[in-house]
């Protein structure tokens, strides 16, 4: 079936190359201050309403017309619009510089054209957000922050503050593919989720594909979130910053050559643990607990047909209690990427990329002095051609091959310690996957994306690889010499997204994708904790895979001044993993003894209302979903909800420019509390109470609700300086919103237990300091 | 290592943003289930069990016994005896152990069959226990210790692990001949064969001047240190499990509770001024 599948696509991506006469102009599209590519810009012809290109991700777009005279508009949102005359006699290279429009000016032109793409794409469960439009929305200690972003969209979820990572419809915070410049971030949070690892002044663009990612990402199963860097202003040097309370970011930018080449080069740390040096006491002052990061790139046009980009990102947390003990964590990726544009109708990307994640914990004050570290990398390397035959369609194919490499714990020891040294056997994996896709638009009312992607994973040696039986007991031992092959999973991925546009007001969208998942994250905490554990698909772990349908309504009223879209989802998940009551998963040579498996579903109805345009801008969002799980020896093997279901999400946001100095925001958030489970009894075993747990997760945290509010104001900008403060507040009205609930016993009656509530964050006020010059 | 996880809650506070509150939470009621709770040691102790039951969340900590059971152990070479009840709910009689054999208990009431069996390991024992005198850490939120700048007492056991096997530990502390409610574990997974120095560190506080203090080690089979240390594990908290579930017993017929044949070897000091 997926033969013939490929083979329609390749039908599809052919069919429209009778053409006569026709030629194609191509080019990038980028911002005319700095130099910035701009993705998604359109190319649009006044002639042929309905014909147009954007930009990839990298700038370039391309059009292929029949012999005529043209007017071309090129758009891009927050920008004025330019209008171009030409000839198509010959194949033409034409590239464009937009410049910014001013938000303040009540002149802007509302066009239908550029304010409805929203109807006219196929995007369905995809957030788009740009980096201007989160620096005005208030944020926890002042520190702009994407994920935080995110987690205000419908269908994406935290589990609250000091549990980092984002639930995308109904998945797991390990399921999320999250790239930086291409490159895999394993662990996106800072201080256990407190921030995120982007620091907001490196980032250009953010997209977040909550249903169906385009082919060429793979390897999570619930959504793809792709960040990509600033390139570096090519024009002007700057060098800007913000000093905050607690943390402070420095930026340089500018020309390698003018025009041509530019680099960017951008650094965070925070200082909080500064002022617990202040302390007297010598519990406190002896603490540390800072994060930092580092975001470098770089990149040259050599010529118009070929760029190269260099780009990398450094971040650490260190965390020391005392003298006792001490967890440092961070991720380090690189990527190499060279854009060649081969002629005006192909393009083609190549990248060479690395990740790495580790971390070590030690404890350096008791009898059993040791250090335990754990390291996960990749290698990837990836080629992708995309093809633009007719204005009506855009074909993508192109291959990886990813090599992966598990240091699951190396435990170190001092020399008096009583525990030995341990090296948990490396785990090598090598995951290769080739995909084809395209857009098709076989008239003004329909608009198809299709494609496929075929992976391939595969565990393999040196080392010895273990059997169990249902018990978690080991059966067999095989051993593999390096290299050799130990198990392989093939998965097709099939996606499909259709829109049908029943007037320029007014879309339907439909959208269908699988995805497969080989590496498997376990953690057997509240919080997501750094030391968590990644797995590789083994004999006894299978592919993960996920198949996920979904449905859109969009309809723009006002000029398309307000965007609403309705989303339902289904999702169903297979070969989920959790763990046994109880299990180690620390240094375990033997954890996938521990692992229990089963299924999962997800389910929801999505609403969003947005307005773009105007002095106010903002959203507000609606969720009701069901996440479930299905876990062998879990809850009597009946379905129970998953920690991150909750029922009702609502979120508020609204940004309001007052002038061209104030500009002042709020959010309101409302969640149904997170399912968890608490005991429904009692007894008494070693003299000691202990709890009777009846189901899993059958209770529900209270709600959580909060509203900030921000305001900026804009210093008169002298010269080339440009400064701003911001000043926010954070849970204004003070929620006590409950991070963890314990059971302790009463101080005043020693036969009752009592519940306790420990929150966060009261009030939290903030004032940042930014410049620019 | 379960202990890093511990500090998360020091992590915390050191951003000095935890608060506690206490809550009205309305829990369900449950079906009471019965819990046992035995042992059987070798070196001429005794065997033990324990027979109650579970009760609702939100009522005093009384836990009612289950009378009249008839509660039998008996071992791998045939050998058995039926346990009298020497009070309400607690059945006991000579019965003991011996090392390499396997045990099994068998339990009738309230109507109801409940069997478990548990193997008793070769001797380990300790060769010194001592107690010293520390400056108290303070402990910090979270961290083991007293308040800051106390003296505490801090515990240390001796002993040689064997290497051929994989052992599991258990110690008991009795102070001034009363048993503690805390529960030392280990296991020899990441210092096999080693001489190996373990400081009981929950055992620090302050003991009286004068106290006798009595630790006995026990050596327990695996499904045994499995129950005990899931408690550990899968208690609520910052740091604990996503998914607290009851241990798994190696009681049948139960839910709660644990049978364990095991060796016993005492060590006692008494604390000086």
């Amino acid at each position: 079936m997926y033969k013939n599948f490929l083979f329609l696509i390749l039908i599809l991506a052919f069919s429209s190359l009778s053409a006569q006469n026709k030629y194609s102009i191509g080019g990038t599209i980028t911002d005319q201050s700095n130099g910035e590519i701009l993705i998604g810009a359109t190319v649009s012809v006044k002639e042929m309403p309905g014909t147009g290109s954007g930009t990839n991700e990298y700038g370039f777009y391309s059009l292929t017309l029949p012999e005529g005279n043209y007017t071309l508009l090129i758009n891009y949102i927050g920008y004025q619009q330019l209008e171009q005359k030409i000839a198509l006699t010959s194949n033409q290279q034409l590239n464009f510089k937009l410049g910014e429009e001013d938000l303040l000016s009540e002149t802007v032109e509302v066009t239908a054209e550029r304010k409805n793409e929203n109807i006219t794409n196929t995007d369905i469960g995809v957030e788009k957000l740009d980096a201007k439009e989160i620096r005005k929305i208030p944020v926890l200690f002042g520190e702009q922050d994407i994920l935080k972003t995110l987690q205000l969209l419908p269908g994406v979820k935290s589990l609250g503050e000091g549990s980092g990572g984002l639930y995308v419809r109904g998945g797991d915070n390990s399921q999320n593919l999250i790239l930086l410049d291409e490159a895999t971030v394993y662990n996106p949070n800072h201080l256990l989720g407190f921030f995120s690892t982007f620091n907001s002044d490196a980032i250009k663009d953010i997209a977040l594909y909550k249903g169906t990612a385009p082919a060429e990402y793979g390897g999570r199963l619930s959504s793809v979130l792709d960040v990509r860097m600033n390139d570096g202003n090519n024009q002007k040097y700057h060098l800007g910053g913000g000093i905050g309370l607690i943390s402070s970011r420095l930026y340089v930018e500018g020309p390698i050559v003018k025009d041509k080449g530019s680099f960017l080069v951008s650094a965070r740390r925070t200082y909080a643990d500064l002022f617990l040096k202040l302390s007297s006491d010598t519990m406190i002052n002896n603490n540390q607990l800072y994060f930092y990061d580092l975001n470098v790139k770089a990149n040259y046009r050599i010529n118009y047909k070929n760029r190269i980009f260099i780009s990398g990102y450094f971040g650490r947390d260190v965390f020391k209690f005392q003298d006792r003990f001490g967890i440092d964590w961070g991720n380090l990726t690189g990527t190499l990427r060279w854009n060649h544009i081969i002629n005006n109708k192909l393009f083609s990307n190549t990248s060479l990329i690395y990740s790495d994640y580790d971390y070590k914990v030690s404890i350096t004050r008791s009898a059993d002095e040791f250090s335990l570290k754990s390291i996960i990398k990749n290698v990837n390397l990836k080629q992708e051609f995309q093809y633009f035959p007719a204005p009506a369609h855009i074909f993508k194919f192109g291959l990886g091959s990813i090599y992966h490499q598990i240091t699951p714990g190396q435990v170190e020891v001092s020399a008096e310690s009583a525990i030995q040294p341990l090296d948990l056997q490396n785990r090598f994996a090598w995951e290769n996957a080739v995909y084809a896709s395209g857009n098709w638009k076989p008239n003004n009312r329909w608009n198809i994306d299709y494609g496929v992607r075929f992976s391939s994973f595969s565990l393999l040696g040196a080392g010895d690889f273990y059997s169990y039986d249902g018990e978690g007991n080991v059966t067999d031992t095989c051993t593999y010499s390096s290299g050799q092959f130990v198990k392989t999973y093939i998965n097709p991925e099939p996606r499909l997204n259709l829109a049908f546009v029943i007037n320029e007001n007014n879309s339907l969208k439909f959208s269908y994708t699988r995805n497969a998942q080989n590496l498997h994250l376990v953690s057997n905490s509240t919080s997501s904790t750094p030391t968590d554990i990644w797995l590789a698909s083994s004999k006894n772990i299978k592919s993960e895979i996920g198949d996920q349908i979904s449905l859109g309504y969009y309809r723009n009223f006002y000029k398309d001044m307000f965007q609403v879209s309705a989303e339902v989802y289904y999702k169903h998940m297979q070969n989920q993993i959790d763990l046994k009551n109880g299990a180690e998963i620390r240094a375990n040579e033997l954890i996938e003894g521990e692992l229990l498996m089963g299924s999962g579903r997800a389910y929801g109805l999505e609403l969003l209302v947005k307005k773009k345009i105007g002095k106010l801008s903002g959203w507000l969002g609606y969720t009701l979903s069901r996440t479930e799980r299905l876990i062998d020896g879990i809850n009597s093997d009946s379905w129970y909800p998953a920690r991150q279901d909750a029922t009702h999400d609502i979120s508020l946001v609204a940004i309001y420019d007052i002038s061209k100095r104030w500009s002042v925001s709020g959010i309101f958030v409302f969640r149904t509390g997170n399912a968890i489970t608490f005991p429904s009894g009692k007894y008494e075993i070693n003299g000691q109470v202990q709890y009777y747990y009846t189901e899993r997760n059958g209770y529900r945290m209270p709600a959580y609700h909060r509203m900030d509010f921000g305001a900026t104001y804009n210093f008169k900008k002298k010269k080339r300086w440009e400064s701003s403060l911001n000043f926010s507040i954070y849970n204004a009205y003070g929620r006590k919103n409950a991070y963890t609930i314990d059971f302790e016993e009463d101080p005043e009656n020693p036969d009752r237990i009592q519940a306790v509530k420990t929150y966060l964050f009261t009030y939290v006020p903030s004032i940042t300091y930014n410049f620019k010059f | 290592m379960k202990h890093i996880l511990k500090y998360l809650p020091a992590l915390l506070s050191l951003l000095c943003i935890g608060c506690t509150e206490v809550i009205e939470l309305d829990l369900n009621s449950s079906e009471p289930q019965v819990v046992i709770e035995g042992s059987t040691g070798n070196n001429g102790d005794s065997s033990i069990i324990k027979i109650s039951r579970s009760i609702n969340f939100d009522v005093d900590n009384i836990f009612p016994t289950i009378e009249n059971a008839l509660v039998v152990i008996s071992d791998d070479l045939g050998n058995f005896d039926t346990l009298p009840e020497v009070e309400s709910g607690l059945y006991k009689s000579g019965f003991s152990g011996n090392s390499g054999r396997t045990y099994y208990l068998n339990v009738l009431a309230d109507g109801k069959t409940f069997s478990s069996q548990s193997f008793l390991p070769a001797q380990v024992n300790f060769d010194s226990l001592k107690i010293n005198e520390v400056q108290g850490s303070g402990g910090g939120p979270g961290g083991p210790g007293g308040p800051g700048g106390n003296i505490n007492h801090e515990v240390i056991v001796y002993f040689q692990d064997p290497a051929s096997d994989k052992n599991y530990y258990r110690f008991v502390e009795y102070r001034n001949g009363k048993v503690s409610t805390r529960v030392f574990i280990y296991d020899d997974r990441l210092s096999n064969g080693s001489n190996i120095k373990l400081t009981l560190r929950g055992s620090t506080g302050r003991y009286d001047a004068g106290d006798i203090v009595t630790f006995e080690m026990q050596c327990i089979d695996k499904p045994v240190y499995e129950y005990l240390n899931s408690f550990s594990n899968l208690n609520g908290g910052p740091g604990a499990s996503s998914a607290p579930a009851n241990p798994y017993t190696n009681i049948e017929g139960s839910k709660l509770g644990y049978f364990s044949a095991h060796t016993v070897q005492r060590l006692t000091k008494v604390v000086v001024p």
